[in-house]
């Protein structure tokens, strides 16, 4: 699968504090530099990338990012963005809509998390589904193509159907549902649904709602196609962060540690592109995926929830999982760590 | 439920300026939806507003009353009633949205031919309806 993609984090600063998250909190906020993200994405086009995915934190709270996505259409790059839906019918739209960007847009991605406000708020604040919800109708108003991730969780579980149909209703394109990373929050409030619980449920999603609508219904982070087969995510994409890194993967980037201190980034960061090219930052990158993949092949599929899960893999591998050991009684624990 | 827009003639006015945040028309400091061709409006309060933006939108008004608890809690007593009252006030100034286009061809009137060898292969694994028909 050819390398095409450039993902950005613009900024880890996000208005909302959702239960689930997985990004540290703990850290400063910080913003890509314009002269960064310009420099990195002169040099993608020859090389042969197609694509920027905007991520985050909230792509609303960066200050550049009007310049930002006139950057990336003025190169030529199609994009699609992640958004929580906030100013997004003041700020967010208008830029989009913006012929030049409007043209190379290919979709916006949502999160919705509950069928109503009242499952949907309590996981990632009041006013969060109605910004969706407004969010998502805007897009179908003007033609741009939306897409829906959902976080499947002990609020959620008994409203999947219902979850799917809203999201058809909306006009959503595909609608992914995810396999959640634990957190020690989720933990903590009883939120995760149990490993054997979370496989049921994805089966029971493949069997009742994927090809059952009219949009694409999807389970991300979860696979059983094999322990080394089931994730090209780092051979198809690059991930920037905010500081500007090139990190493994944006799964890895920032991730709390459950000590409520800040970010001691360790072998997930590849090389830092504002010292070095993209060029020596994809052979750095390759190098690395060389590393990961010989350790995954040797390391087999003990404990067996890493490997259905390969974000879970290299989770556990990056150091990243190592706060579940203080949470023995979860199922987790045994289930990643044992 | 439906969905509606404005008719040709109406506008929804909800008194926010994209530079200002907060400008609003002189003559008329409030939400309002009107009518260019006959003078009449409606004004909205804080609330009616937040629930007109959503029914000018046109989005399925089954959704607001629970836009409306995502945005007031439980401050909401009533939402469907409360959203009700605003769509019936707005209601002359508004038109049902049209669904999406389905697209669909009236079939032509079938060709008819002789000579047919039905020499190829008989292949209707796909097609269940056609083995049945061929073996039939």
């Amino acid at each position: 699968m050819p390398l095409r993609t450039l993902a950005f984090e613009p900024t880890n600063r996000c208005n909302r504090t959702c239960r689930h998250c997985i990004r540290n909190r703990a850290d400063p906020p910080g913003f890509l530099p314009l002269e960064t993200a310009e420099s990195v994405l002169s040099q993608a086009r020859p090389l042969g990338f197609k694509a920027v995915a905007l991520t985050g934190g909230e792509v609303a709270l960066y200050p550049h990012l009007g310049d930002l996505l006139r950057l990336i259409a003025a190169q030529g790059f199609a994009f699609s963005l992640v958004t929580n839906g906030c100013r997004f019918s003041e700020y967010v739209l208008p830029l989009l809509l913006e012929p030049e960007v409007k043209e190379r847009l290919q979709s916006v991605c949502l999160s919705l998390d509950g069928a109503g406000p009242e499952t949907h708020d309590a996981l990632r604040g009041s006013k969060s589904f109605r910004e969706v919800i407004e969010a998502l109708n805007l897009c179908r108003n003007h033609g741009i193509a939306a897409s829906l991730k959902s976080l499947v969780t002990t609020l959620n579980r008994g409203e999947l159907t219902e979850l799917a149909f809203l999201g058809a209703r909306l006009g959503a394109v595909e609608h992914e549902f995810l396999y959640p990373f634990p957190t020690p929050t989720l933990i903590r409030d009883g939120l995760l649904l149990s490993p054997q619980e979370m496989r049921d449920t994805v089966r029971w999603i493949r069997d009742n709602l994927v090809g059952v609508l009219g949009n694409k219904i999807t389970v991300e982070g979860y696979s059983m196609d094999g322990v080394i087969l089931n994730c090209g995510y780092q051979v198809n994409t690059l991930n920037v962060d905010y500081q500007g890194n090139l990190v493994f993967c944006c799964t890895l980037s920032h991730v709390t540690m459950g000590d409520g201190g800040p970010t001691s980034s360790g072998g997930e960061v590849v090389t830092d592109l504002q010292e070095v090219s993209l060029k020596e930052g994809i052979i750095r990158q390759f190098r690395k995926v060389s590393q990961v993949m010989e350790a995954r092949l040797r390391d087999g599929g003990k404990p067996p929830g890493v490997s259905e899960s390969p974000c879970h893999w290299c989770l556990k591998h990056f150091g990243k999982l190592e706060w579940l050991r203080d949470f023995s009684d979860s199922p987790w624990t045994a289930w990643l760590m044992d | 439920m439906p969905r509606y827009q404005c008719k040709p003639n109406c506008c929804f006015v909800e008194s926010w300026h994209k530079e200002s945040g907060t400008k609003r028309p002189d003559d008329y400091p409030f939400p309002h939806v009107f009518n260019q061709g006959t003078g009449d409006y409606v004004e909205f309060d804080k609330a009616g507003a937040f629930i007109a933006r959503f029914i000018i939108q046109g989005l399925d008004t089954d959704f607001i009353p629970q836009i409306l608890v995502s945005e007031y809690g439980s401050g909401v007593k009533n939402p469907q009633g409360e959203v009700a009252q605003v769509l019936a006030d707005m209601l002359p100034f508004l038109d049902i949205l049209p669904g999406p286009p389905r697209s669909y061809k009236a079939p032509a009137k079938g060709k008819s031919n002789k000579g047919h060898k039905g020499t190829f292969e008989l292949n209707f694994k796909p097609n269940l309806i056609g083995n049945i028909i061929i073996k039939g």
